[in-house]
């Protein structure tokens, strides 16, 4: 009986083809979408590249000039500098082709046009500057020319006081994480097929369910199988989902692809049960449940970053618990910590027990809430 | 007004699913622009200091780093540690390491510090050149004959003197609109465009049903005069939407809009219009609420990534923003960037900006003019019957 029911399941699944090519089509054209927006957004917002700056340089100070070439040199050099008069200076930086302009007498001072990290470097710089000529003028006026030497001598050395502790092997491109919500939103959006389950087997909500109330099947096989069939489906388009970020996107998901594909598979689970469960409870309309199902799956996705990707660490810090039981939330983080922490699996493993419990409790409830609705009480 | 009454009540009967989305997604507006400070774009180091050595030096130089950093308290374990970094709610964590002291009085600097490193960020560079600095000034002093008490507290005076920096100004876009309120409309179109289409879509399509679209046509009432009535229907839905989120954006504002504010007002009212447009073309070409969901969450999502509103423009890429400017949400943040002073404002460029969203408006109009007289006359129909 499970078996026949869960064969027409399956056609009756696949036969509802908006549903099925909506849960294709949406990873694939968000993920494009994705793809080109963040080309190259890493290496420009997160990692550091030269500083663009004019120098007015009035007071014709060689030794500026020296510091200044020995700073624009290297492969990657800390600043890029233009010399330029007062007007042209202003003017470069009114359009935004350099990030500060600054200026040479006593002290360098610098005018920026606001207060981001590369207007920061340049002031760290003038202040690295101004700095060394203060410390040799104290010194000197503490222990005379000889310390004033002493000094400016020990200031030449290269300071390397900071060992780096790498933290992971993994890829820590930041921008990943809105694939791996993605990837949650594609799972949570598995609720949709969770709740075609309700729609198919509840009087009040569609001819089939006022059918299969009647029938002699025992609602409980009738359900299973349906259950059974949308994890199918929805395990199916996960593997679509993943292969196409994974291999037509190109996208480095930081880990062993297969056990990506375990994860997504758990996750489609846990977004069906979602929806079965979400539309097991009352007797609203198809639509009402239908928005509220969207809405609902939308809410997590938002609180684990899927829009804004810090997010999850304003929840981290403010309701660190919520982000423990956010399905969303537990999804996006199985492939951070399968990224990150590939040495150590506890926090994946954790994730992974936290799907499952959510998938069984989930189901359970959705169980629980269905077998009560006789065709008599709708 | 038989056709607008109608519409109305459709909406009624369906009041659960509009009250629903709208309801969420004010939740979502309101909680974008509550973490602007947490999300935005960062305009200082933010570090954590883990003090291993704990003498009078250590404590000392935490205390510069804390005057000149935004120092975070956090937990020191890795995992904490790499989460904070991965998510850029730090950008540096510093160790001081055993022995510190000693090594500093001894004139060294090799070895004083340890880094948690996951990415040569912005933040990293500009803290390791502080402390660099700092170490190198101890140093410096203690090699002139300076006692390292004396030495670490002109060290620290230094690295705190302020350096003259002046903020230039070549606008006065911001006064009245302030960047953190202005976040708020930044965030709108998206919140738009999801709210409106997913409420007010599901009522247009049932009244373009079949069934209601075969007595219609067999009436006296002529399409353009139904359409035009759907479109009245839709407006009045869409302006109470807005008033509702021009109210709540008012109690973030903390009272009645002031000067650039209005304009953020009028460039809102008229993404709202193109929303609303866009929502009858969207109802007049689909039929299936699946379909629905996939086009708001994609047309939503994906035109908010690449037209600036989740992620400034200054920071795409001239490629992506090359496509974005097809989208009506690039203009509306393009002027939105110009009122509160994050890019220059110039009078002519916010005039052009709010023409080409109207422009949007009245194109979107036309095609879904064309496509309902195609769709809906009685011919048509019949033959797909």
């Amino acid at each position: 009986m499970f078996l026949h029911n869960f064969i027409y399941e399956l056609k009756t699944a696949i036969r509802t083809k908006d549903l099925v090519i909506w849960l294709i089509v949406f990873p694939i054209a968000l993920g494009a979408f994705f793809k080109v927006a963040f080309h190259g957004l890493y290496e420009k917002e997160t990692l550091f590249s030269t500083v663009d700056v004019a120098v007015v340089d009035e007071a014709d100070d060689s030794s500026f000039r020296a510091v200044a070439d020995n700073i624009t040199s290297g492969d990657e050099p800390l600043l890029n500098v233009s010399y330029a008069d007062r007007e042209k200076a202003m003017e470069l930086l009114k359009n935004g082709d350099v990030s500060g302009v600054i200026f040479t007498g006593n002290e360098l001072s610098l005018s920026v046009t606001g207060n981001g990290l590369d207007e920061e470097i340049l002031k760290t710089f003038v202040e690295q500057y101004n700095f060394r000529s203060r410390i040799i003028g104290k010194s000197a006026e503490c222990g005379g020319a000889e310390a004033a030497q002493k000094a400016a001598e020990a200031l030449t050395r290269e300071v390397t006081s900071v060992e780096r502790i790498p933290l992971t092997d993994g890829n820590t491109n930041n921008l990943i994480q809105y694939f791996y919500n993605l990837l949650g939103m594609v799972a949570m959006f598995g609720s949709t097929t969770g709740l075609h389950i309700t729609k198919v087997n509840q009087a009040n909500i569609s001819a089939l369910g006022a059918r299969k109330c009647c029938s002699p099947t025992p609602k409980s096989v009738s359900l299973a199988a349906s259950l059974t069939a949308s994890y199918l489906i929805q395990t199916v388009c996960m593997l679509l989902s993943v292969s196409f970020i994974a291999f037509i996107l190109r996208v480095d998901l930081g880990s062993s692809l297969s056990v990506v594909y375990f994860t997504s598979v758990l996750a489609g689970t846990v977004g069906v049960s979602l929806g079965f469960f979400l539309g097991s409870i009352g007797a609203l309309s198809e639509k009402a449940k239908e928005s509220i199902s969207v809405s609902v799956s939308l809410l997590l996705c938002f609180c684990s970053g899927l829009m804004i990707a810090n997010m999850r660490t304003v929840f981290d810090r403010k309701l660190p618990w919520f982000n423990r039981i956010n399905p969303a939330a537990v999804i996006s983080d199985s492939y951070y910590a399968l990224n990150i922490y590939s040495g150590d699996n506890s926090r994946y493993f954790r994730n992974i027990i936290t799907m499952a419990v959510i998938t069984v409790a989930f189901a359970l409830l959705g169980f629980a809430l269905t077998r009560r609705k006789k065709y008599a009480s709708l | 007004m038989q056709v607008f009454k109608a519409f109305l009540k459709v909406l009624k009967k369906n009041s659960i699913t509009a009250i629903v989305f709208i309801g969420v997604f004010l939740l979502v507006a309101v909680m974008m622009s509550a973490n602007k400070a947490d999300v935005g774009v960062t305009v200082e180091v933010r570090m954590s200091v883990f003090d291993e050595d704990g003498t009078p030096e250590s404590e000392k130089l935490t205390e510069v780093l804390g005057k000149k950093f935004d120092i975070k308290d956090i937990r020191n374990d890795r995992e904490t540690i790499t989460d904070m970094l991965y998510y850029e709610s730090i950008g540096y964590a510093l160790v001081i390491n055993k022995g510190y002291s000693e090594k500093l009085a001894a004139g060294e600097t090799d070895g004083l510090f340890s880094a948690y490193h996951l990415h040569s960020s912005y933040e990293e560079v500009i803290a390791e050149q502080v402390v660099n600095d700092y170490a190198a000034a101890v140093s410096a002093y203690v090699s002139a004959g300076i006692p390292l008490s004396e030495a670490i507290d002109y060290a620290g005076n230094d690295l705190l003197t302020e350096t003259d920096v002046t903020i230039e100004r070549f606008d006065e876009g911001s006064k009245d609109y302030p960047s953190d309120f202005a976040a708020y409309f930044r965030y709108l179109p998206y919140i738009l465009i999801s709210a409106i289409l997913s409420a007010l879509c599901p009522v247009l399509m049932i009244m373009d049903r079949k069934d209601l679209r075969y007595r219609t046509n067999c009436s006296s009432i002529r399409q353009n005069s139904y359409t035009l009535q759907i479109f009245a229907g839709g407006a009045v839905f869409v302006l109470a939407v807005w008033l509702i989120f021009m109210g709540v954006g008012m109690y973030l504002y903390g009272g009645m809009f002031r000067g650039n504010a209005w304009t953020a007002v009028l460039n809102s009212a008229l993404f709202a219009l193109i929303t609303a447009v866009t929502a009858v073309l969207v109802a007049s070409s689909i039929s299936t609420q699946n379909i629905l969901t996939l086009i708001v969450q994609v047309l939503g999502l994906g035109s908010s990534f690449i037209c600036g509103i989740f992620v400034p423009q200054y920071a795409l890429s001239s490629g992506v923003l090359a496509v974005g400017r097809f989208f009506p949400a690039y203009w509306y943040v393009k002027l939105n960037d110009m009122l509160c002073g994050d890019t220059l404002y110039k009078s002519d460029e916010a005039a052009v900006c709010l023409l080409i969203e109207l422009g949007y408006a009245a194109a979107l109009l036309m095609i879904t003019l064309l496509i309902r007289k195609l769709r809906y006359s009685g011919a048509y129909m019949m033959s797909k019957a």
